[in-house]
């Protein structure tokens, strides 16, 4: 039995000074359940993705808070895996969905972080990490920075050639009215930005957002507009840096990514389409290399060559990713299908990559303990 | 009233020292204050001091000297019944310094411990209660470390002098393992506020002048005097002398007023180079006076702390160490200097 | 505020690398520190001696080289809270 997405819809993204997370919960679901044509009554489940609810607003339950603002009362749960949580949430659906537990499952991604200044959002996001990790001092920042630097040394790689990285990513946000920064940036803009933890600048990084999407995931019906879920996997590493086999590459993506074409049936050459975590510029960078679609320490000068731009042959990040988009944390996974789901039916406007077949998310968890890869097709 | 009887179980068995690198010259202080530097430095007799790191702390100035003196030894750290740590800058004004540090060195469970404050003499006390103590068999071996990171107000006068530095020193019974025999300890005490800090207060408070005659000097030159009479030895039988070092000039002048020769003092004279790292002024002299020490030296030191008091110990190098096993000295040689602008970024991460 | 338990219950984790040497793997000079920790500083990835990898700051402000060796200090960690137990751990200096 497959799973399909009916509904989609994100809020846009950014610094939402005026909505809380009850505010942005209920936008995405209602969004979600218009956009799929259904009422509330007809959810099974409800899964809520979100990292740092608990710890920022001191709010845990939030499925029984988005089953209430609903008005049901149905199953619902927090489902958690530091930034992975989207991804994991859908998985989740999938698994209820094909364990026949639920017909129709509503999921909402969504974080709220502008409340509270940024060395404490800094703070909170190494909640991701490990003790160890956050003793020595460490940001989020400085963990991808340990791994840029690395992959420099190996590959010959500088500062440069990750700005391509964000160049690209911008270019494609100045087409999504719903991105935090939705306008171009060039290589010089990049290069010129603060530094915030060696060799990474603050435009190698994603920013802090507020926002929410949601997603209906049902049985597999006859509705057009749907798009179906061919695989969904998930993988797992350590969650600290020092326990990985390198720093070059995340393990748990190669492991997901593999699984996931396995289940799908079909090569990554074949991919059409992908929402990447783009958490920073190296990140997208160890995406590419580890979900096939380049040679280990060649990505960045594929990236460079325009091959993952509107246009190349594997568009990647065409909703700005978590760069220009934005990165609200719990929110993204589920965002990231939201995009592909837009592109799959055709409705992608200015960022639309023709012919769009088969789509790709690829969702993290920290520097890499979490890693969920799905696949979707146009039916 | 004490008793001057002479130790026959106490010896030297390791020591250590440790001073953070970074260096702050007292004409850069001068400079920022739009005062002539090359006077003060005159008149005070340092050149610059010794600037602990924003992460380093009385604590962790006393784990590396005590290592270090566990080391030297060739002891094992749970062989010690006893670590006192002597300081003006104890982390806790609750909770002894003396237990996490035996923890880090490893010392177990079965030991004395209690912190003391003496302002610079506290560690010398420490010495002194533990070579009673093992004296009495109650213990074979114990640490005394005197540690500190200076704490002092921007723009005082002892902005110039206040640095950081530990020094520890594990004495024992066992004869055999003497680097140095000690021989006698003395004090001489009273009540005199020359110097304090109240509880609760950041920064200590002095009192200019009075600093010196009634203070320094008295139980300096009235204490070594009084010591020597009582254990019947000449000022002339010591080769190596060491005085508290609150600045360069104090200690010459009461040197000269006990007839000591300035060549007996210049081995353990560190603080031009390095400043006054309180509690560990005089056992620094000491670790590097013994780390160099020729068998058969005899060596007087004489502590100050203010409040007042001073010790006073003689001692009898045993043994010849290893020149090349002269940790402290190596230290010495290998500085960074900083502006003020850093010293003051280090005192701020290191108060916040 | 840290708990005091928590600080006293991992204590011989934290100590672990004190005395140990090992190599540098990667570093990173942190600009923009997290909650709890103030100015800029270096932190190092370490491989000690038996291959196991350690994160902690580099101390002396200096930036090492791939495969500088390095040995574990005691220092404070971090600011953490005026009124609350101190953490000491190791920090790595180059050797």
């Amino acid at each position: 039995m497959r799973a399909v997405i009916k509904g989609a819809y994100q809020t846009r993204f950014g610094e939402l000074w005026d909505k809380g997370i009850k505010e942005l919960m209920l936008e995405a679901g209602k969004g979600a359940m218009k956009d799929a044509k259904i009422k509330a009554g007809e959810i099974d489940l409800v899964l809520v993705s979100n990292m740092l609810g608990g710890r920022f607003e001191n709010q845990g339950h939030l499925g029984a808070m988005a089953t209430s603002l609903l008005g049901i009362k149905t199953g619902g749960l927090r489902v958690e895996g530091a930034c992975a949580s989207g991804g994991l949430a859908v998985n989740q659906a999938v698994t209820a969905i094909k364990a026949g537990e639920a017909k129709t499952v509503l999921v909402i991604g969504v974080e709220k972080m502008t409340d509270k200044k940024v060395e404490e959002v800094t703070q909170g996001l190494m909640g991701a990490a490990s003790e160890e990790e956050r003793r020595a001092g460490l940001s989020f920042v400085g963990l991808y920075a340990l791994m840029a630097r690395k992959y420099f040394k190996e590959f010959g790689a500088e500062k440069k050639d990750l700005a391509y990285v964000a160049v690209k990513n911008h270019s494609h946000a100045s087409m999504n009215p719903k991105a935090q920064f939705p306008f171009e940036i060039d290589v010089d803009k990049v290069l010129g930005s603060f530094c915030v933890a060696e060799p990474l600048g603050l435009f190698d990084c994603a920013p802090i957002t507020d926002g929410a999407a949601g997603l209906v995931i049902s049985r597999r019906g006859k509705d057009k507009r749907s798009v179906e879920i061919l695989a969904s996997k998930v993988a797992t590493d350590s969650p600290s840096l020092t326990g990985r086999k390198s720093l070059l590459e995340l393990e748990a993506t190669k492991i997901a990514g593999k699984k996931a074409y396995k289940e799908a049936g079909i090569k990554p050459d074949e991919v059409d389409m992908a929402e990447v975590h783009d958490c920073f510029t190296i990140a997208e960078i160890l995406a590419i290399e580890d979900l096939g679609w380049a040679k280990k320490g060649e990505g960045f000068k594929a990236v460079k060559k325009g091959e993952f731009s509107l246009g190349g042959r594997l568009p990647v990040n065409l909703s700005g990713g978590l760069k220009a988009c934005g990165h609200p944390v719990g929110a993204t996974g589920v965002k990231q299908m939201v995009e592909v789901v837009t592109q799959l039916r055709g409705e992608a406007g200015g960022r639309q990559k023709k012919r769009a077949r088969l789509g790709l998310t690829h969702n993290i968890g920290g520097t890499g303990g979490t890693a969920v890869v799905h696949i979707l097709k146009k039916l | 009233m004490i008793n001057f009887k002479k130790f026959t179980k106490v010896g030297v068995v390791g020591v250590g020292g440790y001073v953070p690198r970074y260096r702050l010259r007292v004409e850069e202080v001068a400079r920022s204050r739009g005062k002539d530097g090359k006077k003060i430095v005159g008149s005070l007799g340092v050149e610059q001091k010794a600037v602990g790191d924003k992460d380093e702390d009385t604590v962790s100035l006393a784990v590396e000297v005590g290592r270090r003196a566990l080391k030297r030894a060739g002891v094992g750290a749970s062989k010690l019944g006893a670590v006192l740590v002597g300081s003006e800058s104890h982390p806790y004004a609750v909770k002894p310094t003396g237990s996490i540090v035996a923890e880090i060195l490893g010392v177990g469970n079965e030991y004395i411990t209690a912190d003391l404050e003496f302002a610079c003499k506290a560690g010398t006390t420490g010495m002194a209660m533990i070579a009673g103590m093992i004296e009495a068999g109650m213990i074979d071996l114990g640490l005394a470390i005197g540690a500190d990171v200076a704490q002092c107000q921007p723009g005082d006068a002892l902005e110039f002098t206040a640095a950081a530095g530990a020094a520890g020193v594990i004495l024992g019974s066992k004869k055999h393992s003497w680097l140095a025999e000690v021989e006698h300890y003395g004090s001489f005490n009273s009540d005199t506020p020359d110097f304090w800090r109240r509880e609760g207060e950041k920064y200590p408070k002095h009192a200019g002048r009075f600093t010196g005659e009634p203070a320094y000097f008295k139980h300096v030159v009235e204490g070594t005097k009084r010591f020597l009479r009582k254990t019947k030895e000449k000022i002339g039988g010591f080769d190596q002398v060491i005085l508290h070092m609150p600045n360069g000039k104090f200690p010459k002048r009461a040197g000269q007023r006990l007839g000591v020769e300035w060549e007996k003092m210049e081995k353990g004279f560190l603080v031009k180079e390095m400043g006054n790292p309180y509690s560990a002024s005089a056992m620094l002299g000491l670790v590097k006076v013994v780390e160099e020490g020729k068998r058969g030296e005899k060596i007087l030191m004489t502590s100050y702390g203010s409040g007042a008091g001073s010790d006073s110990f003689s001692m009898k190098i045993k043994k010849n160490i290893d020149e090349k096993k002269a940790d402290l000295a190596g230290q010495l040689a290998k500085v960074e200097q900083i502006s003020y602008a850093e010293y003051l970024k280090l005192v701020r991460e290191r108060n916040l | 505020m840290k708990s005091a338990v928590k600080i006293w219950r991992e204590k011989d984790e934290r100590l672990e690398q004190l005395d140990k040497a090992g190599k540098v793997v990667s570093w990173t000079r942190i600009l923009e520190a997290p909650a709890g920790f103030e100015g800029v500083y270096i932190v190092v990835m370490v491989e000690m001696r038996k291959g196991k990898r350690v994160v902690g700051e580099l101390i002396g402000g200096k930036e090492p080289e791939f495969g500088a060796r390095v040995k574990g200090v005691l220092r404070r960690i971090g600011r953490g809270d005026k009124a609350g137990v101190i953490e000491y751990g190791v920090k790595f200096k180059l050797i």
